[in-house]
């Protein structure tokens, strides 16, 4: 990125220890530099870089950077793209509707997530019996007779498996 | 956590950036529950849940970070909350197709968990109208 030898603003800098200074904040880098070394510091991100086609945009965006609250007196910016500034403060959702069509469908990702945590809830109560691993402790015979079930406790691990399996391999896999 | 899960998700996403990431992910989540539904042994039901739950993991911990990468920063911590919203709204889904199909006999485990493949045809086939590379890259984060 940009790399900037001397700092050429000579800001005076309080006596700061690095070590306990929470209540920090991180000055606009931009600030105390000079138009002229602004305009330099982009061209030279530009040339670096290769981004030719973006070097109106860049200069642009560094001089609204430079100090954001005056952005209305940056002579280059059109009057729809200081529109689009003032908007992101006035009506913050104010968005595309691509924005609005992709946070829809994450939505709906997320909505099959919870589908897919519930669907198992009901099925709990006959898939063991259908796919031969009863859970229950004990069956009751045609004549009445009450036998226990000798599969029982294995048959239950087997179900805490089945029911575990999405969740087993989301975290291992 | 589900969504913290899911250790391939991350090669995938660098394979397939974010949107292929999800198509594959739902490509899991539509046919893991079908396979479900038609296991007629308990290691095929195991199995089948195994693959539903990788669908689970990388569409759970890239979903998010997709919809946190295309907002704004602005009002991007209420986009991405809806996440969280929408699985609560998806367990509400959920238990409702569960009561729906209840009555059907000794199918209705089979629909129950068959039944989770609905929400994924959406996300199937509208995650190819999102905006986004194919790869990461300098302009999808701002």
């Amino acid at each position: 990125m940009l790399h900037r030898g001397n700092n050429k603003g000579g800001v005076d800098m309080p006596t700061v220890d690095m070590n306990n200074n929470i209540s920090a904040k991180i000055r606009n880098p931009l600030a105390h530099l000079s138009e002229n070394e602004l305009l330099s510091d982009v061209n030279h991100f530009v040339d670096e870089a290769g981004l030719e086609d973006a070097r109106d945009l860049l200069i642009k965006g560094a001089l609204v950077a430079k100090d954001p609250a005056d952005f209305e007196n940056v002579p280059s910016l059109t009057e729809e793209e200081k529109d689009c500034i003032r908007n992101e403060v006035l009506h913050k959702w104010r968005q595309p509707s691509t924005l609005y069509f992709t946070i829809i469908l994450c939505s709906i990702g997320a909505a099959v997530q919870g589908w897919d945590q519930t669907g198992s809830n009901g099925a709990n109560l006959s898939f063991p019996d259908a796919l031969g691993i009863p859970v229950e402790n004990t069956f009751t015979l045609a004549n009445g007779a009450v036998v226990p079930n000798p599969n029982a406790a294995t048959n239950q691990w087997l179900q805490g498996v089945i029911n575990a399996a999405p969740y087993i391999a989301s975290a291992f896999l | 956590m589900v969504n913290s899960g899911c250790w391939c998700s991350d090669p995938l996403n660098n394979f397939f950036g974010r949107r292929g990431t999800i198509f594959v992910a739902a490509i899991f989540c539509v046919l893991a529950p079908i396979g479900c539904a038609v296991s007629q042994t308990w290691p095929q039901l195991l199995v089948c849940r195994l693959l539903l739950g990788l669908g689970m993991g990388c569409k759970g911990s890239t979903v998010p970070i997709f919809s946190a990468e295309n907002s704004p920063a602005s009002i991007r911590g209420a986009l991405v909350m809806s996440w969280q919203m929408w699985t609560a709204f998806g367990i509400l889904l959920g238990t409702i197709a569960n009561l729906a199909v209840k009555d059907t006999g000794s199918i209705s485990w089979r629909l129950q968990l068959g039944s989770a493949m609905l929400p994924a045809l959406p996300l199937l086939f509208g995650v190819y109208f999102c905006p986004g590379k194919s790869a990461p890259s300098i302009g999808d984060s701002f």
